[in-house]
């Protein structure tokens, strides 16, 4: 820590006595800070049980709960002269170090079986914990399970809301549909209302849950407008005489100015005298407004004032102004209206279909993020409630640590509030400790507000006396990287208050490269050829794709120089050359990723892209799903010729026309058809596994279907054989991915493979925050990542690539919910539908352009955290697009062009900072491996483990039962026929005619000596003997007489049917078996076997056969 | 040995536990016949090892004593009063709780089912609660050290009120058991041995106690205080100790000084696994491992379902099946999902997907010939996704009937009897319930399938058990109820495959007590799964459980410790993993194992980290004689032969040329398209049908707007716009969506029409279907063909072809001006075969009806035709059809997995 102004405030932001909001900058070590934290508290003597840590992620999550058991096996284990060090480190104070010293030995082990335990969650794990334990009467959860993807919920609730429209059942919100559609169309309709439903927990807080909740918001709104909803404006504007009045005088003026105005005029008067008050009124928007609908300005002028004399031009002025106000204000009603009337018809249909959706969670058990939220929500501003969890958990908390604030939004931040209060009425104290950086606050379209963490830290520090630290140093970035960044965004107006930021290394190397932005390279794209295109020879090319694959070219191209020649940092006092890993690629949207990932496939680049919802997307998960397809509808061709030609099969354009050709019905018919001879090996072989495939899909759950055929269609090593060499571990990895995804499909329960493609289809047509991520294949080897800046936020890099820079955000559509929810307000002050842009309230447009200005914030914002990702190195690159005078390109090349100084000329490269170029790197590239193709294993294991007999036949049950019925006989329990017929799924007359037969047996004369107990010693029924071979067997029964022992096997049916068999021999060397192993145990005794089957018949084991008479 | 009345105890540690507790039998023993004493294990599992272990000893065969646990012996007396069953008093805690409508948002079933575990504890621990609820809430209270506030009533209430309501039932099964252990205790026949039974419940102890003063007893435990027998135990025993005096170095330093050689070596290995998969893998290949090196007894530890399940698949594929103890969810097998989806189809008027998924499934209708089931379901399939029914057994039934096919309508009136049956019912008792379900199943031939499949024995003796036991239950509940209660008692239920014998077992860790394997392998080990919360639920916390005398957390955790120290001691060798990572997010380690592996590493700098495990982990590939594997992937471009040439070419046939010569190739050589499918909702192309549709019909009947009036005109399109979309609306009520879209756009469409025919233009005819042949300048020919939406005729004479298109008028204007891209007009300039005048695209999008023209349409048609013609002679001769598409097109193309573009090197 060599930093004076850095150690001081670490050491009171550490400090375990005093509550402390940290606003800390990029880079600044808030993990660090909260994990060293954290540790204080644990050696000033808080119990592990009293900390609740919450941060943004589960990743983050886990990443501090690893973060401090190192440091506390650390401090378990190492010398003491580290651990002191590391203690002063963490701003302790000198004369505590030894007494913390020796506390600190013990609390690695302390902390892992400490119970209850130390809590480091996200907001919603920690809520599920609080609802698991809640109140019964407030909010139990009872048994649901966390949804994580809704859409297929979502759109299963459209079906359902559909359905009930159709069927007349909820008429009111097919009206409000009905209106939507004829307004703005089935999208529309349905973008805004999913909208809405997104916007639940806003609408909850905004209106209630009641079945009245519309009717209250709609009174809020109608309580805004001009004129009471459904009134006429037009005709409203007309009633009034004077307005009337004054129309009329602005005719008779109009009458005598110019020959455009006369005719204006009849124009007026004429819809005037007519009463046609609409057109009335559109006539006089065309004198008084503009195309555009603005004021028309009108001055005065001489040539004017001569037509209408000096009094009558002032008038005219003066009556234009005045209307001009009426009517834009009757124009601003209008749309006040047009709003009002949208908000009544999608608030009716979008609460519709929120119960809808409500519903089908119920149904199914379920719970989504929303739900949690809103729960944890309600339950805590019960003041009661709350009051009751502070007792209710295990965990007394004393100390809450917040991590990444700037993400919360309102209603975590009121949970988390009335939490605080409560425990204040529950009699304890909090110590707070906020860290938070409202410049990488990205996260507006998950409800996140920025402005919270403003509120919270004036809210702390008045009522905790929390005292406020800002950092500005970053432990991550090179001073040159810092350096473009404080340039960005220290002049910025919406950074107002913005700390340059120093680096902490001010020796570690950096370098920042604006590259000149790409431009169109083939020629007049746009020009008409001299001749059309010759579709075979030369593919089309679309202008838009150019300009970007020439920026690829140069990211490969740069990329290609770096790799193995710049040097990085690598520890303290250590380079390396820079491998493929250390790279990270940023966009900011997916959109034109392809383009890019194909260069760099072309170039042999490895790399992964972290594709959220992208696996169903890949060609090696659509290969399998139409596997899948032919498998449950054989008659699917295109299917099956999907199936072919993918590696699994790996079928030529040949193959394919071969069954074209071939005669038949469906392909598969076809391909059954043909005559071996026909067939070359790989429709052969396909033929052959897929014959066997359908047999196994028609029996075996999902998965087990699936990993037969990735093991007997050898998928991993074909697929690896098949595609490129950069992609082979992303490849693998998303077919890892899949069949993960066929084990969990419906959490395993009713699985079936119709379901499970049913259910991948849905999460195809899911927005792609929902579908199935791709395999995970970034730690596997040396690849450059691909990723979304929301995606890197908490990531680095020691060289960052931002692509596409100069282009320009879309602008937002309309059709959302617009809500106002102030920090520090308990419920959102306004929340309304917004449409077609010619439908706004004035309070809308307002709340837009606040909208607007956010946007443009986190648009900054969403710069500042993708460029200080990087630790030494920056790229940026672009191409050309409209627009590019505000876009992230042009304020990274002005503020890398300003460092460099000297001349910016834009088709030249200006970079800042230190050369990490090193002709001492030595070229390092390595080809890739082949991901994990191991060879066969020589030595052929044998099999392991049989299966016997199952399912029981029915006749192996009737054997079963005989022997329970046997037993039961014999035993001093009553057997209880109906229980039997039921365990064993017999018919009851079945086990009645057995115990019938038992009786028999137990009569039988000759047998009672075996029954009677009046007759012999002992007996024991199901025993367990230990043969001297060491196996474990149980007989049937085993009769112990003064002077010799019998051992009983019952069988079913007669021994007419297995003599002289098989079978016969093998029951009885069983017999004698036990025989032999009873002998070793009773050796002065003789043992006999007997087999009795049911219908009385008998073989005797082991005895002379004078001794059956003794029976 | 005991004296009567008195228990004998001895302790043993570990480490010879099982051979001490072998001798203490065999002391009294007549020779090798034991069958005069019960030997009382924790678990009936451990017979076999015990049963080994004596057989070692003594090196002889043996009668063996009754080896049973507590619990299996007791089931087999019958208890004096038939108590209510397990099912019975869930259904009786139900009513009741709904009767008193506490919570009528929740799923009652499931506070029943926890509430049911509360009562099982109470009776277990034989917690007495107050007489009066106030008392118990202000006990409740105390134990929460409850502050200003809170209110803990409601609970208090809840738990007494039921308690007291349900009387004697409220104990269950667990009550029952005690009953049994009373009247077993009167009938014991001989010595009793109880060994390694930990934490016995009172009502254990008092049993023993009872037989104790008839009979001898032991209790033989383990000492897990006992001097350490090896460095091994020693090392176990400084991890985890009882009391924590010492700080971890000096445990690991004593440890040191006391043995040099590492304690855990070679017994104890740790891998993390990156992910599932990976786990999965090291399980296979480690089990084949100790397979080949001979272990005739492996014992998997499953922790994680999951992965447990996807390393059994592994393992079957080498061909090594496993006894699987724990088993899964009766709910997650086959056969219990032929009863989800038939509660889906009585629920969702037969949707077609559910049906067919039933339909295919192999336990319905499972009395017929398997290859005429499967043909009678394509065939059926087939038809249904012709025809597009989504739901409604009626409208299948007409289908059917319309196509005649027997074996289909004999399948579907199976499926309408049977949903007969069970609908109805309204509300019934759970009996009726399943006896309906059961009557209906019988009707689409279930049961007999079931009988053929372990899981579907094991269902139907499920719900044949929950049918006799709740025979007295007489309250009433609807389909819902009966379908989540029954959804829950699925779930409930363990499908165990208990027909396999193999070396290799997979078991809980409660389940390996006592018993040794050659080598075990704990799965899932980490931080979540191990310890585990133990019995955790939804009511009371930690602190009044101990209040009450119900275990807490604590104890669990000792006793998972108490299970570890004995099975690693057993085994020979042990390997634990875990999933370090977890969708690429950090995942921790089970804390016991945490502090096992620091001190094991600060005492000989050793993590027991198995580098090994995670390589070569691939099982077995399989070589069939012709499984070379693929060449790469290239960009296909294949040749045509002659005879598949198309002999005839359409203007969107000639537009998939132009856009990609391999997708022309897939859809014209190899005549493939995508199959048919039962679309749930109307999507864009079928609007763009149904608009073609309305304009054919409205012009077939109205030539000329100007004589009818626009407002007439525009009454009558909008008539013709209801009647086309009629059939969609009464299939999908969002098509009204679409019509609305399309509503919109005819006020426009009449002025459009009503201009141009002011300019003279007169509808002439719709929907022109033209063909006409072309020679190429190599002598072939070929059918150039088409479909005209309109074609015009001015003042009399001249010729105009229009196009309706429902895309934006710039997009059309933008696709024209890149010339010869887009062919359509073009070709259907050629097609009327009289000279045209104009040629034009109708805009139709939003509320913007354009018309867009493409210039000089026959030199434009000329350029096109030639452009055609020798495309056709070259593809004659050979040449190549590359896959070429540009973004746009391949964004939406069906070919895509055929030219597996992508995946190009
Ligand atoms: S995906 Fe693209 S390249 Fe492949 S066939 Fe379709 S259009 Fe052609």
């Amino acid at each position: 820590m060599n930093d004076a102004r850095t150690a001081a405030s670490s050491a009171s932001a550490l400090d375990p006595a005093h509550s402390v909001v940290v606003d800390a900058c990029a880079g600044s070590g808030k993990t660090w800070l909260l994990v060293s934290r954290i540790l204080r508290l644990l050696l000033a003597g808080v119990e592990p049980g009293e900390i609740l840590a919450i941060t943004f992620t589960r990743q983050a999550a886990q990443e501090m709960t690893v973060r401090l058991h190192q440091w506390l096996r650390f401090l378990a284990t190492a010398p003491d002269e580290s651990v002191r060090m590391f203690l002063a480190s963490r701003a302790l104070p000198r004369d505590e170090i030894d007494a913390a010293l020796v506390r600190g030995r013990a609390l690695y082990e302390h902390v892992l079986v400490a119970l209850p335990a130390l809590t480091i969650s996200t907001f919603h794990g920690w809520f599920l914990r609080l609802l698991g334990s809640a109140p019964l009467e407030a909010a139990a959860l009872g048994n649901v399970s966390l949804l994580e993807r809704t859409s297929v919920l979502l759109a299963q609730s459209w079906a359902q809301f559909e359905e009930s429209c159709r069927r007349g059942s909820d008429r009111e919100a097919a009206r409000g549909l009905d209106f939507l559609f004829d307004r703005y169309g089935l999208n529309q309709t349905r973008l805004l209302l999913e909208r809405f439903v997104r916007h639940r927990t806003d609408w909850w807080a905004y209106a209630g849950q009641g079945a009245d909740a519309t009717g209250r918001a709609l009174a809020r709104q109608a309580a805004l407008l001009r004129f009471a909803p459904g009134t006429d404006v037009t005709e409203a504007l007309f009633a009034r005489g004077a307005f009337i009045a004054e129309v009329r005088e602005l005719c008779e003026l109009l009458a005598r100015n110019t020959a455009h105005e006369q005719a204006c005029a009849r124009q007026l008067a004429a819809r005037l005298e007519r009463n046609e008050h609409e057109a009335a009124f559109a006539a006089l928007c065309q004198v008084l407004l503009t195309g555009k609908g603005e004021r028309r300005k009108k001055k005065p002028a001489a040539t004017q004032a001569r037509r209408l004399g000096g009094t009558g031009e002032a008038r005219y002025l003066d009556l234009c102004e005045r209307l001009s106000t009426s009517v834009l204000e009757a124009l601003e009603a209008n749309a006040e209206q047009a709003s009002y009337r949208a908000n009544e018809a999608a608030l009716i249909a979008g609460s519709a279909l929120l119960a809808h959706y409500q519903r089908l969670k119920q149904d199914r058990q379920v719970v989504d993020f929303a739900d949690i939220e809103w729960l944890a929500y309600e339950l805590l501003v019960h003041a009661e409630h709350a009051v009751t969890m502070h007792c209710k958990l295990d965990n007394r908390y004393r100390h809450i640590l917040l991590d990444e604030f700037q993400d919360t939004n309102p209603l975590q931040w009121l949970a988390l509030k009335s939490w605080f209060d409560a425990a204040a009425q529950a009699g304890s104290t909090l110590g707070v400790f906020l860290v938070g950086d409202p410049k990488q606050a990205i996260f507006r379209f998950r409800r996140a507000d920025a402005r919270l963490f403003e509120a919270a830290r004036d809210w702390l520090r008045h009522e905790h006396g929390a005292t406020v630290y800002a950092r500005d140093v970053s432990y991550r970035c090179a001073q040159a990287v810092l350096d473009a960044v404080n340039r960005v965004f220290g002049p910025e107006a919406a950074f107002a208050g913005f700390v340059p930021h120093r680096a902490f290394d001010r020796a570690l190397p950096g370098r920042v490269e604006v590259l000149p932005l790409a431009r169109n390279t083939a020629q007049n794209l746009t020009a008409a050829p001299v001749t059309l295109r010759d579709p075979l020879r030369s593919p089309r090319l679309v202008e838009e794709d150019t300009r970007r694959e020439c920026e690829a070219q140069m990211l490969v191209g740069r990329l290609a120089e770096i790799v193995g020649r710049w040097r990085i940092a690598d520890g303290p006092d250590h380079e390396r050359p820079v491998r493929y890993g250390d790279i990270m690629i940023l966009v900011r949207r997916r959109t034109h990723l392809q383009i890019y990932e194909r260069a760099l496939r072309h170039a042999g680049m490895p790399f992964v892209t972290s594709r959220q919802g992208g696996l169903l997307d890949t060609l090696e998960a659509a290969d399998l799903i139409a596997l899948l397809e032919f498998l449950v509808f054989p008659c699917d061709d295109l299917a099956l010729a999907h199936a072919l030609r993918s590696p699994i099969f790996g079928c030529t354009d040949d193959n394919l026309l071969r069954i074209a050709q071939a005669p038949g019905g469906d392909w598969w018919e076809r391909l059954r058809g043909m005559l071996d001879a026909a067939l070359d090996a790989r429709l052969r072989r396909a033929r052959d596994l897929l014959t066997d495939w359908l047999e196994r899909a028609d029996r075996l759950p999902v998965h087990d279907t699936l990993d037969g055929i990735y093991f007997e269609g050898d998928v991993l090593a074909r697929y690896q054989a098949a595609v490129p060499a950069a992609m082979r571990t992303a490849v693998v990895a998303n077919l890892n991915a899949f069949i993960q995804r066929a084990l969990e499909v419906d959490s395993g329960r009713y699985p079936s493979l119709p379901r499970f493609i049913a259910e991948l289809r849905e999460l195809q047509n899911a927005s792609p925050d929902e579908a199935p991520d791709e395999g995970n294949a970034a730690n596997t080897h040396d690849a450059i990542r691909i990723m979304t800046v929301h995606g890197a936020k908490g990531l680095e890099a020691p060289i960052v690539w931002l692509l596409d820079t100069a282009a320009v955000r879309p602008a937002e559509q309309g059709f959302d919910v617009l809500v106002q929810w102030q920090p520090g307000e308990v419920a959102p002050h306004s929340f309304s539908l917004l449409t077609r842009s010619d439908e706004r309230s004035p309070a809308q447009r307002r709340q837009l352009e606040d909208e607007a200005r956010n946007a443009e914030r986190e648009e900054l914002n969403l710069l500042y955290v993708a460029m200080t990702r990087a630790r030494q190195a920056l790229f940026v690159s672009g191409s050309e697009a409209r627009g590019v005078a505000g876009s992230w390109y042009a304020r990274a090349r002005g503020a890398v062009a300003a460092a460099a100084g000297g001349e910016d000329r834009p088709d030249a490269t200006v970079s800042h900072g230190d050369e990490l170029w090193s002709d001492a790197a030595a070229n390092e590239r390595q080809e890739l491996p082949l991901a994990r193709i191991v060879a066969a294993h020589d030595d052929p294991l044998r099999p392991a483990g049989r299966r016997h007999g199952w399912p029981a036949s029915p006749e192996e049950r009737y054997g079963t039962a005989f022997h329970l019925v046997m037993q039961r006989a014999t035993g001093s329990a009553q057997a209880d026929a109906g229980e039997l017929a039921r365990r064993l799924g017999l018919p009851l007359a079945r086990i009645e005619s057995m115990q019938a037969q038992a009786q028999r047996l137990m009569a039988d004369p000759e047998l009672a000596r075996l029954f009677d107990s009046q007759r012999y010693l002992r007996a024991l029924d199901e025993w367990p003997i230990m043969t001297s071979a060491g196996e474990l067997r149980r007989v049937d029964r085993v009769v112990q007489f003064r002077d010799e022992v019998w051992v009983l096997d019952y069988k079913t049916g007669g021994r007419a049917a297995v003599a002289n068999t098989a079978r016969e021999a093998e029951y009885r060397a069983q017999v004698e078996g036990y025989c032999t192993a009873l002998r070793c145990v009773f050796p002065d005794k003789p043992v006999y076997g007997l087999i009795l089957f049911a219908d009385g018949s008998r073989i005797p084991i082991g005895g002379p056969q004078s001794r059956q008479r003794a029976c | 040995m005991a004296i009567r009345g008195t228990i004998g105890a001895f302790t043993y540690p570990s480490s010879s536990f099982v051979a001490q507790a072998c001798r203490h039998v065999l002391r009294d023993a007549r020779g090798r016949d034991l069958s005069r004493s019960t030997v009382l294990l924790p678990h009936p599992h451990a017979a076999a090892t015990f049963a080994r272990a004596l057989h070692t000893l003594v090196g002889a065969s043996l009668l063996l004593p009754r080896l049973t646990s507590l619990r299996h012996w007791a089931a087999e007396i019958s208890p004096g009063r038939p108590g209510a069953a397990a099912s019975a008093r869930e259904a009786a805690v139900y009513h009741a709780l709904a009767e008193r409508r506490w919570f009528p948002q929740q799923d009652l079933w499931a506070v029943a089912a926890e509430l049911c575990t509360l009562f099982d504890e109470l009776t277990r621990w034989q917690v007495g609660l107050p007489a009066s609820p106030e008392d118990f809430a202000r006990r409740l209270e105390r134990a929460y050290e409850a502050r200003a506030g809170a209110s803990f009533a409601f609970e208090a209430r809840l738990v007494h009120e039921l308690w007291h309501a349900l009387g004697a039932d409220a104990s269950g099964d667990e009550g029952a058991y005690q009953l049994r252990l009373g009247l077993l205790a009167h009938e014991v026949p001989g010595p009793i041995l109880a060994i390694g039974l930990s934490r016995l419940a009172p009502a254990e102890e008092q049993f023993l106690q009872r037989c104790a003063e008839r009979v001898a007893v032991v209790r033989i435990d383990e000492d897990y205080t006992a001097q350490p027998h090896d460095r091994f135990e020693l090392t176990l025993r400084a991890a985890w100790p009882e009391a924590m005096t010492e700080t971890l170095s000096n445990r690991a330093l004593a440890l040191r000084r006391a043995s040099p050689e590492p304690g855990l070596a070679g017994r104890v290995r740790f891998c993390g696994a990156a992910d599932a998969e990976q786990e999965a893998q090291i399980v296979a290949a480690s089990v084949l491992r100790w397979l080949r090196a001979g272990c005739g007894s492996i014992a998997v530890v499953a922790l994680d379902r999951v992965v447990a399940r996807r390393a059994r698949a592994l393992l079957e594929r080498a061909q090594v099946l496993v006894r699987d103890e724990a088993g899964w969810p009766l709910s997650t097998t086959s056969a219990a999902t032929v009863i989800g989806r038939w509660f889906d189809l009585a629920s969702n008027d037969c949707r077609h997907r559910d049906l067919l998924d039933l339909l295919k499934s192999p336990f319905a209708f499972a009395d017929w010939p398997r290859a005429q089931r499967q043909e009678s379901v394509r065939r059926f399939e087939r038809a249904l996704r012709h025809a597009g029914i989504l739901s409604g057994l009626e409208r299948y039934l007409q289908l059917v009937q319309q196509s005649g096919d027997a074996l289909n309508r004999q399948m579907l009136l199976g499926v309408q009897r049977g949903l007969k049956t069970l609908a109805r019912k309204r509300r019934e008792n759970l009996a009726r319930w399943l006896a309906a379900l059961n009557a209906s199943l019988t009707q689409i031939g279930v049961p007999r399938g079931f009988e053929g499949d372990d899981a579907g024995v094991q269902v139907l003796e499920l719900l044949r058990t929950l049918a006799a036991e709740l025979v007295d239950d007489r309250i009433a509940v609807d389909f819902g109820e009966f379908r989540r209660w029954l959804a829950q008692r699925l779930e409930a239920a363990a499908f165990r495959d208990s027909g396999i014998d193999s070396p290799v077992v997979f078991t809980s860790l409660d389940a390996t007590r006592l018993r040794s394997f050659d080598a075990t392998l704990i799965l899932g080990a980490d931080a979540h799964r191990l310890p585990g919360s133990g019995t955790a639920g939804m009511f009371f916390n930690q602190r009044v459980r101990l209040e009450l005398g119900l275990p807490g957390q604590d104890a669990n955790t000792r006793e998972v410790q108490g299970l570890l120290m004995g099975l690693l001691g057993r085994s020979a060798e042990t390997l634990v993993t875990w999933q370090s990572t977890v969708a690429g997010e950090p995942n921790l380690i089970s804390p016991l194992f945490e502090r096992l592996r620091a001190l094991h590493e600060l005492a000989w700098n050793d993590r027991l980290d198995d580098e090994g495990a995670a390589q070569g982990i691939e099982p077995r590939r399989v070589h069939s004689t012709h499984g070379t594997l693929p060449e790469p992937t290239t960009v296909p471009a294949p040749r045509i032969p002659p005879s598949r040439i198309p002999p005839a070419i359409s203007a969107s046939g000639y537009n998939t040329l132009l856009a990609c010569p391999y997708r022309f190739y897939a859809r014209y050589a190899l005549g493939l398209r995508e199959s048919d499918e039962v679309r749930e909702e109307l999507e864009k192309r079928d609007y763009g049908t149904l608009v073609h549709e309305i304009l054919a019909r409205f012009h077939r009947r109205h030539a000329c707007l100007l004589e009818l009036g626009a407002e007439a005109a525009e009454r009558a399109l909008g008539d013709v716009s209801d009647a086309v979309f009629a059939g969609e609306i009464a299939r999908n009520y969002l098509a009204r969506g679409w019509l609305a879209r399309w509503r919109a756009l005819i006020r426009p469409y009449v002025v459009r029409q009503c201009e141009r025919e002011a300019q003279g233009w007169r509808f002439h005819v719709a929907e022109a279907d033209r063909d006409i042949t072309i020679r190429t300048p190599a002598g072939r020919s070929f059918c150039l063909r088409g479909r005209i939406d309109r074609v015009d005729r001015r003042d009399g004479g001249a010729v105009g072809v229009v196009d309706y298109k429902t895309r934006p008028r710039a997009q059309l204007a933008a696709e024209l001006a890149s010339a010869g891209e887009d062919v359509q007009l073009p070709v259907y300039v050629l097609l009327w075969e009289e000279p045209v005048a104009e040629a034009s695209y109708l805009a139709m999008d939003r509320d913007e009806v354009a018309v867009v023209t493409l210039e000089h349409p026959v030199h434009h048609a000329v350029e096109v035709r030639a452009r055609l013609t020798e495309l056709v002679d070259r593809m004659s001769d050979g040449a190549p059809l590359p896959a070429q598409g540009i973004e746009a097109v391949c964004a939406s193309c069906e070919m895509h997995g055929l030219c597996r573009r992508g995946h190009w090197s």
